[in-house]
């Protein structure tokens, strides 16, 4: 990993001294030494912030969005996850191809930086894998300008162990289950990390900051946060990348990848396996009409 | 939506979708009729709600 850095930086100084770009979007080291989070580099002499370890899980992508209008190109390092936000945010047509650079940097998976929390840093060899890592299938970037480093072995994941958490949630009695969720999203506060955050929850104006049509009130009751949790996974079905970034930025512990893994794993099921930005030309199922597409509705 | 809505713990029986058009008279009365006899037994919905 510490070669991987080393690449980094160079890459961003090359970058950065050629004036191709204004900005390297990519990890460093944080307060604690479980965290990387995401830099914004400008200069040449600060690229040396620059890290590639075991905790940079941020998804960068999102990022794209907040230089909509700059002018000048952006550069950022994308991990295998990572990049599937890279093509769906060009799928959305929210980002222009030519208006940054992708490099893309094989993952062979990060740490919990929560799990490591309690830990002294010695200790650190013995952390799990992110439960997203663990059955991640897609550790090498799908899309990038420049690949640094070698691509790493995909894991084989099937889908008994993809969708554990759904399934075991499926087995309950609905009562159980309308209890769990309700205990769960009780506890949300409606800060709207988890959209913030999201790749796929990209439209400029998000419903639920309309005031007008109030398609959802604002009260945080036990009511509006289910409906908000189920409008929301609706919103993103079909398009969610797995990138696990809503449940990992969620101050309340929430398991809301359960609810995006149940619509995929029915999307799989309804219209064909399907798995989210994986390339630009195979269109979201819901997001394209088939005359084979099932018709339960009619 | 009804599979979402059966995973959260709501029957899926109260949820129905339909695809109608405006000039299906007939079509419309008769999922309306029927969906209105098989919620009936099924009593008030409880969840989803906020006690006041």
């Amino acid at each position: 990993m510490m070669d991987l850095t080393q690449k980094m930086r160079d890459k961003a100084r090359e970058l950065l001294e050629k004036e191709e770009v204004k900005y390297v979007i990519g990890w460093e080291k944080g307060t604690f030494w479980y965290q990387s989070p995401p830099v914004f580099i400008s200069r040449p002499e600060d690229v040396d912030k620059l890290v590639w370890d075991q905790f940079c899980i941020n998804n960068l992508s999102k990022y794209l969005l907040d230089f909509k209008h700059l002018e000048g190109k952006i550069a950022l390092f994308v991990k295998g996850c990572d990049s599937r936000g890279i093509n769906r945010l060009l799928q959305d047509q929210q980002v222009q191809r030519d208006a940054f650079i992708v490099i893309g940097v094989p993952c062979p998976g990060m740490k919990d930086p929560e799990k490591a929390k309690g830990l002294s840093e010695d200790k650190a060899d013995q952390l799990q894998l992110a439960e997203k890592c663990a059955t991640c299938t897609t550790p090498n970037p799908v899309i990038y300008d420049e690949l640094l480093g070698d691509e790493v072995a995909a894991a084989q994941v099937d889908d008994v162990e993809r969708f554990a958490r759904v399934n075991e949630l499926e087995q309950k009695d609905p009562d159980e289950k309308y209890d769990f969720w309700k205990r769960q999203y009780d506890k949300c506060i409606r800060c709207f990390a988890c959209r913030n955050v999201c790749p796929a929850c990209n439209c400029r104006e998000c419903v639920f900051d309309q005031a007008e049509p109030e398609w959802l009130g604002k009260r945080v009751v036990s009511s509006e946060n289910q409906f908000f949790a189920l409008t929301r996974a609706m919103h993103v079905a079909g398009r969610c990348i797995e990138c696990g970034e809503c449940e990992r930025v969620c101050p309340m512990g929430i398991p809301i990848m359960s609810l995006n893994r149940k619509i995929i794993k029915d999307i799989n099921n309804l219209f064909g396996s399907y798995d989210a930005g994986m390339n630009l030309e195979d269109q979201p199922p819901l997001g394209k009409y088939d005359v084979n597409d099932p018709e339960e509705f009619m | 939506m009804q599979r979402l809505l059966e995973f959260v713990g709501i029957d899926p029986q109260r949820f129905q979708a339909r695809w109608i058009s405006g000039s299906e008279a007939a079509k419309f009365a008769e999922t309306i009729t029927n969906l209105t006899e098989q919620i009936k037994p099924l009593g008030p919905n409880r969840k989803l709600r906020d006690d006041v």
